[in-house]
């Protein structure tokens, strides 16, 4: 992402903006968020993508910190939803309350008003609230009484989730995961990296240090560039190529969803616009199609048998597919 | 994958039974051809059977994986078995189970068929007759060939290079058989090889896709196109063989040559020989020796031509008495002449003119009978081969004076009756005589006047081997319309035509005295078959005329009947006022080819040590020509993708150039990839700047490539620089590879089936209806 590679790729000025302002978001969440810059480049990917992203990995390897960080750099409004199960819908939508001296209902947002909203350990509430949160993510406005409310732009929801395997969870149905544009797994640590966080961490709060580099109006004309970068015929037929396949692959019991299919290529806009390009390329599909596909994606009973994973199907998806060449 | 198992193997059948039609001008009749479609369906059935068999055994679950290769290995020998079956029961039912399977005693007795078989090839010059070794030999080289084929087809997955197979039944009658060996032996492999490249794209096709996409066969039929017109163009412009020419090369020959015991048929068979065989060695007491007699033919029959009617066995060679004394008023010349056979072997036995003893070394010494009607020297139930013997001769030198003096025959006597009988004759040959011999005051003038007529060039008269086919049926007849003949047509003419003058005439069959060594001997090949007529003469016997116009080293000098000098052919007039109809122009037309034959030019002096070279030469440029056909395919492509008016053009060159050398660039690699890839190959092939140059070509190639296909339109417009850019990441790919590879990718470039394959996957509904 340095200047010499985008000029190389034929940059051209209108996604300058979205390469340098990108690569100043990710410099700041990579303080924070140390030795991870897939997983920062991703987020990133997504919030230019107006998408949502699931964290999803063990507890302690940094998913809240890697959602906070990415709000403290844009200058935006954070909110933070600490899932239990005794959470209510309206905690997260926001409430009408009567207000005696006025006497009219007035309506309290919930925690989904904000620019960033961190859901922690979604699968920790019931499912009652858990599709109260995804209703907004996909509509972005709250309902409440026949009134409608719009959310802030930009939203993106960052939700992170225990893997379901944990006791006291409720886990996310196949039809609320094609909500999030993205799923992504922390991972822990390289050595080096946990190394020099526990130094840092021991004197200061990195969070606390973080300076914001972008605003919520910038980020908006970020998104806006991303929508006119240019998707020639064949990246698109790549897109369906890939798409088209999962649904026929024997070791799938689901395929991709056709919401899959817009979300992927609205990703891999955002890619090539970080990289500083003005057209999309298929390796931009092949690097986002593993987090946007395969969480969406459900393993036939053969394959769960064969300990096969999704992410390896789609991997091997992407061995297959042909590329398509020609305008 | 079984589908494309059972077409690729009845493909593979098909196409051996097309080149095994390349042996159809070796043979005289198509007798050879059901023992060879009986071995070809036999491999084809047993491949079929046992394939299915296999695939059974390995599609249980409970089968170890080794079942699958060594079913894989043991179908060819399943079909060696089936072949062992058919040439049992075709060549040795005797001592075989159900005169089917093959038993020890059947094989041994198949074993001596494929020696008869041995034997046969070295008697026989081509076109061979059927006989049973030989056949057997045939079926067996078929069947083992269409083994190959099949193995190699559809067990190698390589139909194409199973082509090889059919190059190797090509040769066999590019080897063997002088003059043109028609169309049908040209087209028919060329056929099948397209054949097997078809089956080559299919099976590549099926396995990139599952549909079958019509149109796919396109680059095999070019392929297939381009073969066959090089096949043709080479088989008629190469100068492999003294004939090879479209003027006269796909007629085949119009001779009624007979039998192998034909002595004419022999004749021609020794003169077409690809090698020629070394017979008799000679030590005569004279440095010029006249031929050597073997047989004469006594008797003429228009659509058989001359034969030998009889031969009287009652006088044996050991008896004391001259066995063919000259009558006294004939000038002679004694001649003591020592032979030894080296290869001869035929129970005539060749002997100077005019012997008057003949002293064998051999055992059977009473076996060799003379006839003194033909002067006939032959073993009723011996041959030659192996013996030395001396013959003590006197041959007949008459001056032409002498000869001027003889007066014709009285008509009535045995000898003028018996050699002046002749069929009902066409009657233009009756025309030419009288024409010929009109106003000739003796028998010798117009003996002289016939020759004259034949031997002189002037008169548009050809020495060729394969004779053009004619039309009236009567071979003479076309001889002398046509005027291309070798010595059996030309004295067998000249015969004719003096018999029909009223004068006795037979046709010698012997050798001409070959060449010398250094041992002063004279070492007589087959080459040296010649054929001549001997007249009778009144008072003087039987003199010998030569009408052939053969090399100036083979003739034989007859003071008596000189002939026209080929370098007197232009300025000086026929020695005899000859009736002409053939003007000097078309002379002139047919000149190249005569010094092309080896024996018509008297320029040519060594022609026949020439043959091997030029069919040497001929095969290499042959091989060179189906050699270079993919590259220059390949060649073609290339400057079609240059031409191309985007950066796609060379970036699909580039593509095709790794996988010309092994470099595999899978479909779903994006140009980025395949950059890493390339770029990866080259720097491990070897470093310097000249790797890093390329290196950087490569991933210029593969960014104008990316801004081509997938920019914004009007971005990826042709860049001139981008052919120097492939220049060098081509130099550095190849640069890159071990030399073999890179010869594969010259001489066999497999993007030209890849680019088929690729062509197919970018079609949208095969990209979109896969599964992986």
């Amino acid at each position: 992402m340095t200047e010499a590679t985008r000029s190389a790729d034929g940059t051209i000025d209108e996604s300058v903006d979205v390469a340098a302002v990108g690569a100043r978001i990710a410099a700041g969440v990579s303080r924070v968020v140390q030795g991870k810059d897939g997983v920062v480049r991703l987020a990133l990917a997504v919030l230019l993508a107006e998408g949502h992203l699931l964290i999803e990995d063990v507890p302690g390897v940094g998913k809240t910190t890697l959602a906070k960080a990415l709000a403290g750099s844009v200058d935006a409004s954070v909110r933070r939803i600490q899932f239990t199960p005794d959470l209510l819908p309206s905690d997260v939508t926001g409430v009408a309350v009567y207000d005696q001296e006025t006497r009219e209902f007035e309506f309290k947002p919930g925690a989904v008003f904000a620019n960033v909203v961190v859901a922690d350990e979604i699968n920790r509430a019931s499912p009652k609230t858990q599709s109260a949160l995804l209703e907004c993510m996909e509509e972005r406005q709250v309902t409440v009484d026949g009134i409608s409310y719009e959310l802030a732009r930009p939203f993106i929801v960052m939700a992170t989730q225990n893997p379901l395997e944990m006791e006291g969870t409720y886990p996310l149905p196949e039809a609320q995961r094609d909500r999030f544009t993205a799923r992504v797994s922390m991972g822990y640590p390289h050595p080096a990296a946990e190394l020099a966080m526990l130094d840092d961490r021991a004197t200061t709060d990195p969070l606390a240090a973080l300076r914001p580099v972008a605003d919520a109006a910038m980020v908006r004309s970020l998104v806006a560039a991303v929508g006119r970068l240019h998707v020639s015929d064949a990246v698109r037929r790549y897109v369906v190529a890939l798409v088209e396949a999962t649904r026929h692959s024997s070791e799938l019991r689901l395929g991709a969803s056709p919401r899959a299919g817009l979300q992927l290529l609205r990703a891999a806009r955002a890619s090539a616009a970080l990289d500083g390009r003005d057209h999309v390329l298929p390796d931009d599909v092949q690097a986002l199609a593993v987090p946007v596909l395969a969480h969406r994606l459900l393993l036939s009973s053969e394959a769960t048998v064969g300990r096969r994973s999704t992410e390896q199907v789609v991997t091997s998806l992407l061995g297959s597919v042909p590329v398509p060449r020609g305008r | 994958m079984i589908n494309a198992d059972v077409r690729t193997s009845v493909l593979a059948a098909l196409a051996t039974l097309l080149g095994s039609l390349a042996l159809s001008p070796v043979f005289t009749s198509g007798a050879w051809f059901p023992p060879v479609l009986a071995v070809v369906a036999a491999v084809l059935a047993g491949g079929l059977v046992l394939r299915r068999a296999a695939a059974h055994l390995t599609r249980s679950p409970t089968a170890p994986r080794a079942v699958g290769a060594v079913s894989t290995l043991l179908v060819p020998v399943g079909q060696l078995l089936l072949v062992a079956c058919v040439l049992t029961a075709a060549f040795a039912p005797d001592g075989a189970v159900a005169g089917l399977l093959p038993t020890t005693e059947s094989l041994t007795r198949l074993a001596g068929v494929f020696a008869d078989g041995t034997a046969e090839i070295r008697e026989q010059a081509t076109p061979a007759l059927p006989l049973t070794g030989l056949l057997a030999l045939t079926t067996l080289f078929v069947g083992l060939l269409a083994v190959l084929v099949d193995l190699v087809a559809v067990a190698g997955r390589q139909a194409a290079a199973a082509g090889v197979g059919l190059l190797v039944l090509f040769c066999v009658p590019v080897g063997t058989v002088i003059g043109g060996i028609g169309l049908l032996a040209l087209a028919a492999p060329a056929a099948g090889f397209a054949v097997l490249l078809w089956a080559d794209q299919r099976r590549a096709l099926g396995e990139s896709a599952a549909e079958r996409v019509s149109g796919g066969s396109g680059p095999a039929v070019r392929v297939g196109i381009v073969a066959l017109s090089a096949g043709v163009l080479l088989g008629g412009l190469v100068p492999v063989l003294p004939e090879g020419s479209f003027a006269t090369g796909l007629g085949g020959g119009g001779d009624a040559t007979g039998t192998a015991l034909d002595p004419a048929a022999e004749l021609r068979g020794q003169l077409i020989l690809p090698e020629p065989i070394e017979l008799l060695r000679l030590d005569s007491s004279v440095a010029d020796p006249g031929y050597l007699r073997a047989v004469a033919l006594d008797e003429y029959d228009a659509a058989e031509g001359w034969s030998l009617s009889n031969l009287d066995g009652e006088v044996s060679i050991a008896e004391d008495s001259a066995l063919a004394p000259l009558p006294g008023r004939q000038a002679t010349r004694p001649v003591t002449a020592d032979v030894q056979v080296l290869e001869h072997d035929d129970r005539f036995l060749p002997v100077p003119s005019s012997p008057l003893s003949v002293r064998v070394d051999g055992e059977y010494v009473d076996g060799w009978r003379f006839d003194d009607a033909t002067g006939t020297v032959f073993g009723r139930d011996v041959t030659s081969a192996g013996l030395a013997y001396r013959v003590i001769a006197t041959e007949p030198r008459p001056s032409p004076e002498l000869l001027s003096r003889a007066v014709p025959l009285s008509q009535g006597s045995g000898l003028q009756d018996r050699f002046t009988a002749l069929p009902e004759l066409h009657p233009s040959i009756a025309e030419l005589t009288a024409r010929l011999t009109a106003g000739a005051t003796t028998p010798y003038e117009a003996v002289r006047r016939i020759q004259a007529y034949l031997s002189d060039r002037a008169n548009g008269f050809v020495y060729s081997l394969s004779t053009a086919p004619g039309t009236s049926g009567d071979d003479l007849v076309d001889f002398l319309r046509l005027k291309r003949g070798y010595c059996e047509q030309y004295a067998g003419a000249m015969a004719v035509l003096v018999r029909q003058a009223g004068m006795p005439a037979r046709v010698a069959l012997g050798y001409t005295p070959g060449e010398v060594q250094d041992d002063g001997t004279r070492l007589i090949t087959s080459d040296d078959a010649h054929a001549w007529v001997e007249v009778f003469f009144r008072g003087l016997g039987w003199v010998p005329f030569d009408p052939t116009p053969i090399a100036a080293d083979r003739q034989v000098p007859l003071p008596w009947s000189p002939r026209p000098s080929a370098e007197a052919d232009d300025e000086v007039a026929p020695a005899l006022p000859v009736p002409s109809a053939a003007p000097q122009a078309p002379l002139r037309g047919v000149d190249p080819l005569a010094e092309a034959t080896p024996e018509a030019g008297a320029q040519v002096g060594s022609a026949t040590s020439r043959r091997p070279l030029l069919l040497t030469l001929g095969l290499l440029a042959a091989a060179a020509g189906v050699l270079a056909s993919p590259a220059a395919l390949r060649a073609l492509q290339r400057r079609r993708r240059l031409a191309a008016p985007d950066a796609t053009g060379p970036w699909d060159e580039l593509t095709a150039t790794a996988a010309d050398l092994g470099l595999h660039v899978h479909p779903s690699w994006t140009p980025r990839r395949v950059a890493d890839a390339l770029a990866l190959a080259v720097t491990r092939g070897r470093g310097g700047a000249s790797a890093a140059a390329s290196v950087e070509a490569v991933r210029g190639l593969a960014r104008a490539e990316e801004a081509a296909t997938y920019g914004r339109p009007g971005s990826g417009a042709a860049d001139p620089g981008l052919r120097g850019a492939l220049r060098t990441a081509r130099r550095g790919l190849v640069g890159a590879r071990p030399w073999p590879v890179r010869v594969r990718a010259l001489l066999w470039p497999a993007s030209l089936v890849d680019g088929a394959r690729a062509k197919l996957a970018r079609r949208p509904r095969n990209v979109t209806g896969r599964r992986p």
